[in-house]
């Protein structure tokens, strides 16, 4: 069972990962979903809120688990409702609480409402956040929270999806999910598909043998772009993933391939975009989001997604340089030294560079705000020229500015 | 085509395995009710009649399975 929250790890190694004799543990279940596409957990949470609370009981029974703390997105107040509901009913119906079922297992589950802040994802910050301070992420290493995590216990972080294959796992075996996809991404995985196709939504594929393509042009998906335009490029996991175009529709999600090819499966968002769209543009919306979000904590963070920002937004405007592009990519540098990942593109002929980076921050956010940046600017170079060639609008110069 | 007023957003088309989405053709599928009528609760039941060390075990798979594989993502789901 990979982890369904963005990095993909096992959740089964995960739980090992605690140092023995160390007690109480916790669970933190991730329920903050605020990836740019991502709506899948949001989903889960409000249509099946007692799969949630099963796959929390059967992970705090496997992993030695006293208490469990749900930690749900505060812009989600059905998915809130629901849970906190079917929580009481579990109580009641002696699935939760003192002695379960008769057994003598027993584990409390506490719920908690977010406050807006997309960083607050990141798992030690969600931890920090549980404590009542700041929503900062905290440096690791040393410390990961399976050694030190809330209160300074050992402390799992699973995402809602991870948890909600949980009762079926355990029902029907390791063998029939192991059964569903490759070997190395086992069962189904549910991605949210937005922009520019006909039918965009959230789906349960299988995992490691469904296609982009599949997903973006079949019948039962998405049944291709819409108004039948030409696809340009797509984000295949959520806001922070660099971008693929169509020579990679091919590939399936499996996290190798897709890592090998210079970019990751993510949070399970694909977002797509037509050959209309704008791609400077379009990478300012992510990159603005991004550096929106920043805590503040990492210099190249704070201070280059806005900067990233404000130079592409320049740009987008119509008041660019050339000067501005070498500048964007100066700056990712100092977010990213080295080579940053990307797409193959024959027409411009690329060869990928794959995934991982190096970065000088303690988080993916400031990588994140560079992401967009790096792959419009690799993938798109003659949209940034257009824009500083044909100038949508004048500069002013200081001169005409002191006229007035 | 499925789709349901209630669960807007999700699809269901097609025949594939349904891990985490099969309730979501129910209106009530939020409901205990609902839930012990579509087997909810039986995981754990199964779950509680095995050592920990068990269902550990069944949720880690064999070591082929654990493998980190290089060139995956560090993280963000935002990571
Ligand atoms: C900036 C940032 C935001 C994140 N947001 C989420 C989120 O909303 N939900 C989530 O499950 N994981 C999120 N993650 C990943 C978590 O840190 C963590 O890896 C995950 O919750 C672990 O769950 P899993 O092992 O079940 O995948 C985020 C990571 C980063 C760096
Ligand atoms: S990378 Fe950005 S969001 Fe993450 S800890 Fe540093 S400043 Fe905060």
């Amino acid at each position: 069972m990979l982890g369904r929250g963005g990095a993909g790890f096992p959740a089964g190694t995960k739980w090992g990962l605690m140092p023995a004799g160390k007690y109480p543990r916790y669970l933190v279940v991730n329920g903050d979903e605020s990836e740019p596409g991502t709506y899948k957990d949001r989903l889960l949470m409000e249509r099946d809120p007692h799969q949630l609370v099963e796959g929390c009981l059967i992970a705090a029974y496997a992993a030695g688990l006293s208490q469990v703390f749900l930690y749900i997105r505060g812009e989600m107040p059905l998915a809130h409702e629901r849970v906190a509901v079917a929580l009481n009913d579990a109580y009641a119906a002696g699935y939760v609480g003192k002695n379960i079922l008769g057994t003598n297992f027993s584990v409390d589950i506490v719920l908690h409402w977010g406050a807006g802040a997309y960083v607050v994802g990141e798992e030690t910050a969600l931890i920090e956040s549980l404590e009542g301070k700041r929503g900062e992420p905290r440096l690791k290493p040393p410390f990961f929270p399976a050694a030190i995590g809330l209160y300074g216990q050992p402390t799992i972080v699973n995402n809602v999806e991870t948890l909600s294959n949980l009762p079926w796992l355990l029902v029907n075996g390791a063998q029939a999910f192991t059964a569903i996809g490759t070997a190395t991404s086992p069962g189904t995985r549910m991605v949210a598909v937005s922009g520019h196709v006909v039918r965009p939504g959230v789906y349960e594929i299988v995992n490691g043998t469904t296609t982009f393509r599949d997903l973006l042009y079949g019948d039962e998906f998405c049944q291709g772009i819409r108004d039948g335009n030409e696809l340009k490029a797509f984000v295949p996991g959520g806001g922070s993933a660099p971008w693929f175009t169509p020579e990679q529709l091919d590939l399936p999600f499996e996290g190798k391939l897709v890592g090998a090819a210079g970019s990751m499966l993510g949070s399970g968002a694909i977002m797509v975009m037509d050959h209309t769209t704008d791609i400077p543009t379009a990478a300012l919306t992510l990159t603005r989001f991004y550096a929106a979000e920043s805590c503040g904590q990492c210099t190249p963070c704070r201070e280059g997604g806005t900067w990233l920002e404000r130079v592409l937004q320049r740009v987008v405007d119509g008041r660019g340089t050339h000067a501005d592009l070498a500048q964007m990519m100066e700056i990712g540098e100092s977010i990213c030294p080295g080579a940053f990942p990307h797409a193959a593109s024959e027409r411009l002929g690329l060869a990928a560079t794959p995934f991982p980076y190096k970065m000088t921050t303690i988080c993916f956010v400031g990588p994140s705000a560079y992401a967009p940046v790096h792959s419009a600017l690799t993938l798109f170079r003659d949209e940034f020229e257009a824009k500083i060639v044909e100038r949508r609008h004048i500069p002013v110069s200081i001169e005409a500015v002191g006229a007035h | 085509m499925s789709s349901y007023p209630w669960a807007a957003g999700y699809i269901d088309d097609g025949d594939r395995p349904k891990l985490v989405t099969s309730r979501f053709e129910h209106e009530d599928s939020y409901t205990l009710e609902r839930y012990h009528a579509t087997g909810g609760y039986a995981g754990l039941r199964a779950a509680l009649g095995r050592t920990p060390a068990e269902v550990h075990d069944e949720v880690r798979g064999p070591p082929c399975w654990v493998v980190v594989v290089p060139g995956s993502p560090p993280a963000p789901s935002g990571a």
